[in-house]
């Protein structure tokens, strides 16, 4: 046991993991700036325990390393190991000890934002009201069933349970409420709708004289992939009805309707699409305001006055760049605007990014606590200085 | 040891388990308002037009993918035999054929099936279901840009003014040209001459294009490279007849020698069937794909791109033979498909070799 803690406290596990914390970062940099999104380059060598990495000129040779979370996890054990546990109990290494406390705290807001924090956005008009916003990388597949008084009842695939399937799989999608069972196949991550024309031929079902034909993805920027599949609906004693979905919504320019079959003698839509949230409030975007600075298009500014209605509580805030808004564990940033490619446009849209993390203070309180640490510390080695200099001057 | 273990597993586990079928019992459901627009096609959803297959953009307006196009002027060539009638607010095109036939081009909104049930309605005939209409027999027209769908009705006519003929025929061809409209082309007449004109109807289609600024047979649309290039000292170009045609040129010393640059987007048909149907109008057997796979390269906008000379008896799309060379560049670029030809006398075509290849590899995309 004591061999086992030695080891989780030693220095060398230290620089093991910050030799492989510079390994990961050059090779996700390298990677980063090549082949992936900054989205997947995240995902693959950062939010994992393991990379299988290829050897670049070495086709088929993987080499295995260590991901960010485990890499993170052993530092964080080193740290209340080798920082905490095992730190001798003195009145004079007090600073030491809170400063490796502030420490394991940002480790464990990191941990927490890792396993919860999600990001979302959400864009509106003046005079638009908003309670829900779409999920900036999640995708889900949505049954629709139209219910009385404008009202509807959707059904819910989680993208994870479709993203990455490959041909000839499927996912077949089914609820006790629901008249037929809904196949989900072909994703594609970056799709476009395109007519089947006589000289070809495609690996992917045509409808209505279209196919899904697969894009280069997007990268640098995951979001911008339009992701699309298609869905076959199997009704008793009915053909299959196949439908091509195509995940384009970009609210508050454009929402796709949804494909439309016939079960149980009535018309349904399934659409796929970001992920849509429901924020804990409503709110209405009052004034957007944005200036450029001057000859360019580059912003100077932009800001937003929404009014928030919280139950029976309304509030006004302003929005603006470094300047969100906290409620109810949703932190709206102002991050964007639009339409940027028109320059003649008189109507723009606001764009805000919806981040929920219950650990968005935390790095900020972590600080506050290594800053607290260090001061301690470091005062009480310049207080030893000066005393030991006047001992000296005295002696 | 929990490293290398751990590290094993991650290898060998994700390649375990998978299954092509899945069920997922969903249980995730919720109620909210909204305003969902059920039955719309897929153009309309998507806002994919006859000529567009671009995707929307982040930055599109809100205005864009829907509504009613303003579409420019129609073109045709009219099949020998035929008159044209005056336009009505309805026609943007209208047509008589010998025999009493009526042709008629007109755009509407509204989706196939509906469209297609009218003209079935006036011939009395029951209105075909979602699997009727897409067994719909799909057709090339406007110069194979676009596929229509075919509609054939036969029986006792009744048009829209109430006017009846007992032996009618119609043949109609539904294209679609915008997110939410289609062209519908209709030739009714006495069966008798419906049956006769059939080929001119579908030349008539056929011939079909909007006129453009400054032209008026454009280009297909949609995605084409802008390409520029230079062209070797003794060449020049000349007036092309095909609005495929991105340039046309030929040698000063060699006029039989033409050379130009066409391009389609997506694949094209794939580099393969390009190359054996250049190889069939001059006359030499089809190559396989390993053959394919062995035809030489050159460099042409930074790709590599098959090479192929061909000499024997060239065989035109007007059935003309003669003696000639074939020389032939194909080009995979990104979504569009780059096609350099040069045909002619094949002593002539021999002898521009240097300069074909010279023109192929000064193409630059602008």
């Amino acid at each position: 046991m004591k061999r086992i803690i030695d080891a989780l406290a030693s220095f060398k596990l230290t620089i093991f993991v910050l030799a492989g914390m510079f390994v990961l970062t050059w090779i996700g940099t390298i990677v980063q700036e090549t082949t992936m999104s900054l989205y997947e380059t995240q995902k693959v060598y950062f939010d994992s325990w393991f990379v299988i990495q290829p050897v670049p000129g070495l086709d088929g040779i993987n080499v295995p390393l260590p991901g960010g979370v485990l890499l993170m996890t052993l530092l964080s054990v080193n740290l209340l190991v080798g920082g905490i546990l095992r730190l001798r109990r003195q009145l004079s290494r007090i600073g030491i000890l809170i400063t490796h406390i502030g420490i394991a705290m940002l480790m464990a807001s990191g941990l927490v934002s890792l396993m919860v924090a999600e990001h979302g956005l959400l864009g509106a008009y003046e005079g638009d009201e908003a309670v829900e916003y779409a999920d900036a990388h999640h995708l889900e597949v949505v049954a629709f069933e139209v219910l009385d008084d404008g009202y509807v009842k959707e059904y819910l695939l989680p993208g994870d349970e479709f993203i990455g399937l490959r041909t000839g799989e499927k996912v077949t999608m089914r609820h006790p409420d629901l008249p037929f069972e809904l196949d989900v196949h072909d994703f594609i991550l970056n799709a476009s709708p395109r007519r089947k024309g006589p000289m070809f031929n495609v690996s992917v079902p045509v409808v209505e004289g279209y196919y899904l034909h697969q894009r280069e993805p997007a990268i640098g920027s995951r979001e911008v992939n339009l992701s699309g599949c298609y869905a076959t609906a199997r009704v008793d004693g009915k053909a299959p009805q196949t439908g091509i979905l195509w995940a384009t919504d970009n609210k508050p320019v454009r929402e796709t309707d949804p494909w439309t079959f016939e079960a149980d003698g009535k018309q349904w839509g399934v659409k796929l699409r970001k992920e849509v949230r429901e924020l804990p409030f409503k709110i209405r975007v009052d004034d957007f305001d944005m200036a450029f600075h001057p000859g360019t298009r580059r912003p100077e500014f932009f800001q937003s006055d929404i009014t928030i209605w919280d139950g029976d509580a309304e509030a006004t805030q302003r929005i603006e760049m470094n300047k969100p808004l906290r409620k109810s564990g949703h932190i709206l940033f102002q991050t964007n605007w639009g339409p940027q490619n028109d320059p003649h446009a008189t109507k723009h849209y606001t764009v805000f990014e919806i981040v929920t993390n219950p650990a968005d203070q935390w790095p900020a309180w972590s600080c506050y606590v290594i800053a607290i640490g260090l001061l301690i510390h470091f005062s009480r080695m310049l207080f030893r200085y000066v005393r030991t200099e006047q001992m000296v001057q005295k002696a | 040891m929990f490293v290398p273990l751990a590290a094993t597993c991650a290898v060998v586990l994700p390649s375990c388990g998978r299954q092509p079928v899945r069920v997922v019992d969903v249980s995730e459901t919720r109620v909210v308002k909204k305003d969902l627009r059920l039955g719309r096609n897929l153009a309309e959803r998507f806002g994919t037009g006859s000529s567009s297959s671009r995707p929307p953009r982040q930055s599109d307006s809100p205005a864009g993918g829907g509504g009613m196009p303003s579409l420019p002027p129609l073109g045709w060539k009219l099949p020998d035999g035929w008159s044209e009638k005056p336009k009505t607010q309805f026609r943007m095109g209208s047509f008589a054929s010998p025999g009493n036939g009526d042709c008629s081009v007109s755009v509407a909104g509204g989706d196939l099936r509906e469209n297609v049930n009218r003209w079935r309605g006036q011939f009395g005939q029951q209105p075909l279901d979602a699997a009727g209409i897409a067994e719909l027999t799909k057709r090339p027209v406007m110069n194979g840009r676009v596929n229509g769908h075919l509609v054939e009705c036969r029986g006792a006519y009744t048009s829209m003014r109430g006017e009846k003929i007992d032996d009618a025929a119609l043949l109609g061809v539904v294209i679609p040209v915008g997110p939410t409209v289609s062209m519908f082309v209709k030739f009714v007449g006495p069966s008798a001459t419906v049956v006769e004109q059939r080929e001119n109807f579908f030349a008539l289609c056929d011939s079909l294009y909007f006129e453009s600024a400054g032209s008026n047979a454009p280009a297909p649309s949609g995605g084409r490279l802008s390409l520029a290039w230079s062209l070797p000292d003794d060449w020049q170009e000349v007036p092309s007849g095909s609005r495929y045609r991105t340039v046309t040129a030929a040698p000063k010393s060699n006029p039989a020698v033409q050379c130009w640059v066409s391009q389609l987007s997506g694949n094209g048909g794939g580099v393969r069937n390009n190359v054996n149907r250049w190889l069939g109008e001059i006359g030499q057997p089809y190559l396989g794909p390993t053959a394919i796979a062995a035809l030489p390269t050159i460099k042409v906008l930074d790709r590599d791109s098959v090479l192929i000379e061909a000499f024997g008896n060239y065989k035109g799309q007007n059935g003309e033979s003669r003696d000639a060379g074939l020389l032939g560049v194909v080009c995979e670029h990104d979504s569009n498909m780059i096609f350099i030809k040069m045909v002619g006398p094949s002593d002539a075509v021999r002898a521009e070799k240097e300069n074909f290849t010279n023109f192929c590899t000064s193409l630059e995309a602008r």
